[in-house]
């Protein structure tokens, strides 16, 4: 069963430009998107490429011009309030705790909010606790703490109520490494025993995209991709880069190695290839390379996979040509 | 009657905030009441001097009952600042996207605002003065004109709150609405002179169209001479919120469907 239908939403602002003159912005353009129950969505794309107002209206708090969302087959927006007790919402960059109190205060009175008793409170919080320990930040002023802490808590505030769909804008921006892969092994773990629907937008791929069913590419307002993980990124795994550093300058530069190995620098003393896997083992080219002249050094990378998605974000259907 | 538990137990939660942040903000709550003290002391030094420099003003009350109103003028000051402190800068929320944090949670994010924005700490700081005040005029009220005088008091402020929160949803239209403060700070002049001192218009202006009659002249009056609330009063009350409560509902509703939020 489907926990989230949005259907053809289109959301377009006015901004006045002028005195008398107001211009209309594009933020979504008829987007469609169907998730299922339990199924673990990432929405990739640029930085203002509409992901956040896609998980606003989904969330049902912007109002699309066009088009409905609903949410386990409630209109989201015309049923925010009552939705929102099966949701869990964060947005990496708006603050929602009450910045003035003790954390704890504001987590009893989300107790009250959600009606929770101690010992679901209890539960929760050690779930949390566990991955990315609060305990220790319980008493302390929000005011006071560092982003990370501040993560933490505002995480454990919106998993309180066990949401059946949590909707995670940008969570990792501002943590460190560790606490990234705490956030994501909690993720994993929350998953593991309630099975909720899960939205997440995030510029951390390749931790993530190793745990997501799904990836969304928006761009410019538009859908541009949805499909696979595997395939989104199976480029990924089908190419490798070779830097070699000649022993003696090379007399003439090289130009062209072999089909499917694409030179992407050079200069006198060093080379680096982008190597098709599917055409030329590592082993061939590095062959080649020995006849052309002395090697002196070589090393063999993967691709990086925000250079993938980036160049996703260029044109997702170039995927196989550009990568 | 689960509704109201649940209401009463958010009431509670936000009253025990409330304690809380007197804990944790103990010494400015202490100096706030000095200040408050020195303050409304200067008020009275003014008040006295007009009175002895023109002792046939029309300000329709005597030095003692300026008291009275001083006093009504403290309570009011102290009750909005404690419970509804917040009304009249609401559009700044809106504004910055902050209101998009209050609507992430099941209740209306206007209340969860208010919850936020109580300060019951606040309502000690004119207590000391308040008292002051009272026992200069003791002979001119009595508890119960004093307690009808305080009905009337909490009335005016959950009207100036629904009249600031009214103002405050335009920026879901206009975005911006640095004019808000300039009218939250004119609504609450009217608390500095009593307006029994103005002509009779502008007595039924302020009382019919802007309730500023309310906020500290009328419970004053009432204090004085005991008198009862009438029925009139109380239908005028009546309509009132529910004129500007249909308002508010309007411009919510409409609003909320232009509102963009704020970035990403």
């Amino acid at each position: 069963m489907s926990s989230i239908c949005v259907s053809s939403v289109s959301k377009q602002v006015k901004k006045r430009t002028g005195w008398f003159r107001k211009s209309s912005e594009t933020l979504l353009d008829q987007v469609n998107l169907e998730v299922m129950g339990g199924e673990f969505v990432a929405i990739l794309g640029k930085n203002g490429s509409g992901k956040s107002t896609l998980l606003k209206c989904i969330a049902g708090m912007i109002h699309p011009n066009q088009g409905d969302v609903f949410i386990f087959g409630k209109n989201s927006f015309k049923h925010r309030s009552v939705l929102t007790k099966e949701m869990g919402i964060f947005f990496g960059q708006k603050s929602l705790i009450f910045t003035d109190l003790r954390a704890i205060d504001y987590l009893n009175l989300l107790k009250k909010i959600y009606g929770l008793n101690e010992e679901e409170f209890k539960f929760m919080f050690n779930m949390v606790d566990r991955h990315m320990p609060c305990s220790d930040l319980l008493e302390k002023e929000v005011r006071g703490m560092s982003y990370g802490e501040k993560v933490k808590i505002e995480i454990l505030s919106i998993v309180l109520h066990k949401p059946k769909l949590l909707i995670l804008d940008e969570p990792f921006v501002g943590l460190d490494p560790a606490s990234q892969n705490n956030l994501l092994q909690f993720i994993h773990e929350y998953r593991k025993s309630f099975n909720p629907t899960i939205l997440l937008t995030t510029h951390q791929f390749l931790e993530v995209l190793s745990q997501v069913d799904r990836a969304v590419i928006i761009d410019k307002g538009k859908k541009t991709y949805d499909g696979k993980v595997d395939q989104l990124v199976e480029s990924y795994y089908k190419k490798k880069l070779i830097s070699v550093t000649w022993a003696k300058p090379l007399k003439n530069h090289l130009n062209e190695v072999m089909q499917g190995v694409h030179i992407l620098k050079q200069t006198e003393v060093d080379i680096e290839l982008e190597v098709e896997l599917e055409k030329h083992s590592i082993q061939e080219v590095i062959a080649y390379l020995l006849k052309k002249g002395e090697i002196a050094d070589f090393e063999i990378r993967s691709l990086s996979i925000d250079k993938v998605v980036e160049s996703l974000y260029e044109d997702h259907s170039t995927l196989s040509r550009t990568i | 009657m689960k509704t109201i538990q649940h209401y009463q137990g958010l009431f509670n939660e936000s009253v025990r905030i409330s304690v809380q942040r007197l804990k944790l903000y103990f010494p400015s709550v202490f100096l706030e009441t000095i200040a408050n003290i020195l303050f409304v002391l200067t008020v009275i030094v003014f008040w006295n001097i007009i009175y002895e420099n023109f002792p046939n003003n029309k300000l329709g009350f005597t030095t003692e009952e300026m008291y009275v109103y001083l006093a009504f003028v403290e309570i009011f000051m102290g009750l909005k600042a404690g419970l509804v402190f917040g009304t009249g800068k609401f559009w700044r929320a809106i504004y910055s996207g902050q209101l998009l944090s209050f609507m992430i949670r099941p209740i209306h994010p206007m209340l969860l605002y208010l919850i936020n924005g109580v300060n019951l700490h606040l309502l000690f700081r004119p207590i000391p003065i308040v008292v002051f005040l009272l026992y200069r005029s003791r002979d001119l009220w009595t508890i119960s004109s004093l307690l009808l005088g305080l009905v009337v008091v909490f009335a005016s402020l959950l009207m100036v709150g629904l009249m600031e929160l009214t103002f405050s949803t335009f920026a879901l239209y206009f975005t911006k609405m640095n004019a808000m403060d300039e009218i939250v700070d004119s609504l609450l002049e009217f608390t500095k002179y009593p307006i029994t001192a103005f002509h009779f218009g502008w007595q039924l202006l302020f009382t019919i169209v802007f309730p500023f009659m309310f906020y500290s002249t009328i419970p004053a009056v009432v204090t004085l001479e005991s008198k009862d609330i009438e029925l009139n009063m109380v239908l005028g009350g009546c309509l009132f919120f529910l004129l500007w409560g249909t308002l508010i509902s309007i411009l919510w509703k409409k609003g909320m469907k232009r509102y963009d939020g704020f970035g990403g």
